[in-house]
């Protein structure tokens, strides 16, 4: 009799055990099912801000290298021109910075993630507006296009979330090769340069925008024009030969028949605000 | 028998009463599933604690490796202050060496937002 009993007992308790673990599992599947997707939908925002963090590494070493003009007025102006054009040609989540670098280099910088900068010597060889607009378009273009990632080959199909996913692990291995990243980026920047098609791209974006939102596209041609004529300062050393990119940019301009006086150049407001 | 009787409607009642705590525990909070919980609370209390313990360790490498890099003295709460997404390259950079960053000028770059609206309507004057 009793050995029934304890029979019995034994398989009610067990029944009841099995059914206990089995709403523990489902809850525990339920759990990690949330969690995945709560990763999946903010992935796309963790690339975003991997890419941010990766530029202001590659900015804070720009700004290292030059030193910051902290004009207020100069960089609110040009703050202004730049977020303008980047609301209608940039990356909608990226919010763009403008930065303005002492050095008679004739130069212009966009790292990734929305950090512009601009020489003084280029500030000094603009002439009006619509050619500093064109040479802002051209570094947007830079960012829209992604070049930078693309040239660091982090833009491969499928690895390239799981790149951007690694500046999230804590490992000692995987910062020191993204630190390595971002110096390349860094060279690629300030030495090399980046490839001659991904400037003819910006070249060609810079155009086609600065005619879009009301400027004369061709100021922008005026502009490399007067780099060629100025000295061996020029974009040469992180840029192709300029001669070329007027040369495609007149052509494509012509084929596109856009006007020669077409759009504003707004001189009088720029040299208003830019006195270097 | 009367006991058998007795054992078995005692299981019954407390199958039910089990099976019912399970299904119904996150729309009643009952024993059962406050117990998972605070057990759950436990864990992951236990795992902050030993990623803390990661961290401080992670910190006082970093500083001792400052240190010995660029021979002078950096402040603990200005390592501690970088660690996380953004510190993981910019420990990196204080390790370079001959490389220099400056984030005094990029904050002050960062500062000078400026708003869509008025930019946008600043272009079309």
């Amino acid at each position: 009799m009793m050995k029934i009993t304890l029979l019995i007992f034994i398989f009610i308790f067990s029944i009841s055990k099995n059914t206990y673990a089995d709403t523990i599992e489902n809850e525990k599947d339920q759990h990690f099912r949330t969690r995945l997707s709560k990763f999946i939908k903010s992935d796309e925002q963790n690339l975003l801000e991997s890419e941010i963090v990766f530029g202001r590494g590659i900015a804070s070493k720009l700004l290292g290298k030059y030193e910051l003009l902290k004009d207020e007025k100069i960089n609110d102006y040009i703050s202004k021109v730049g977020t303008g054009i980047a609301a209608q040609f940039g990356r909608k989540p990226i919010k763009y910075f403008f930065g303005i670098l002492i050095s008679e280099e004739i130069n212009a910088f966009a790292t990734s993630g929305g950090y512009i900068f601009i020489t003084t010597g280029t500030l000094k060889t603009l002439e009006n507006e619509a050619q500093l607009a064109g040479v802002l378009v051209h570094e947007i273009s830079h960012d829209r296009r992604k070049h930078m990632i693309e040239n660091l080959n982090l833009k491969d199909t499928t690895s390239e979330q799981n790149i951007y996913s690694a500046f999230n692990i804590l490992g000692s291995a995987v910062r020191t090769a993204l630190e390595k990243l971002n110096l390349i980026a860094f060279q690629i920047l300030t030495e090399k340069g980046l490839p001659e098609n991904d400037e003819f791209e910006a070249d060609k974006d810079t155009v086609q925008t600065l005619h879009k939102i009301g400027y004369n596209p061709y100021s922008y041609v005026n502009f490399l024009e007067k780099t060629l004529s100025i000295s061996k300062k020029t974009f040469s050393s992180t840029h192709p030969s300029t001669e070329l990119r007027i040369q495609k940019l007149n052509e494509f301009l012509f084929s596109n028949k856009i006007q020669k006086n077409s759009g504003k150049i707004n001189k009088d407001r720029f040299n208003s605000y830019v006195e270097i | 028998m009367k006991y058998l009787i007795l054992i078995t409607i005692l299981s019954i009642v407390f199958l039910k009463n089990s099976s019912f705590a399970n299904s119904n525990s996150s729309a009643l909070g009952t024993n059962s599933k406050n117990n998972f919980t605070l057990k759950r609370i436990n864990n992951s209390l236990r795992e902050n604690r030993e990623n803390l313990k990661n961290k401080k360790i992670l910190i006082r490498d970093q500083k001792k490796s400052s240190l010995r890099r660029n021979k002078r003295r950096l402040r603990l709460r200005e390592v501690s202050a970088r660690i996380g997404v953004r510190g993981l390259l910019d420990t990196g950079e204080l390790e370079k060496g001959n490389l220099s960053i400056d984030y005094e000028a990029l904050n002050w770059v960062e500062s000078q937002e400026v708003s869509e609206i008025e930019s946008i309507k600043f272009l079309n004057e």
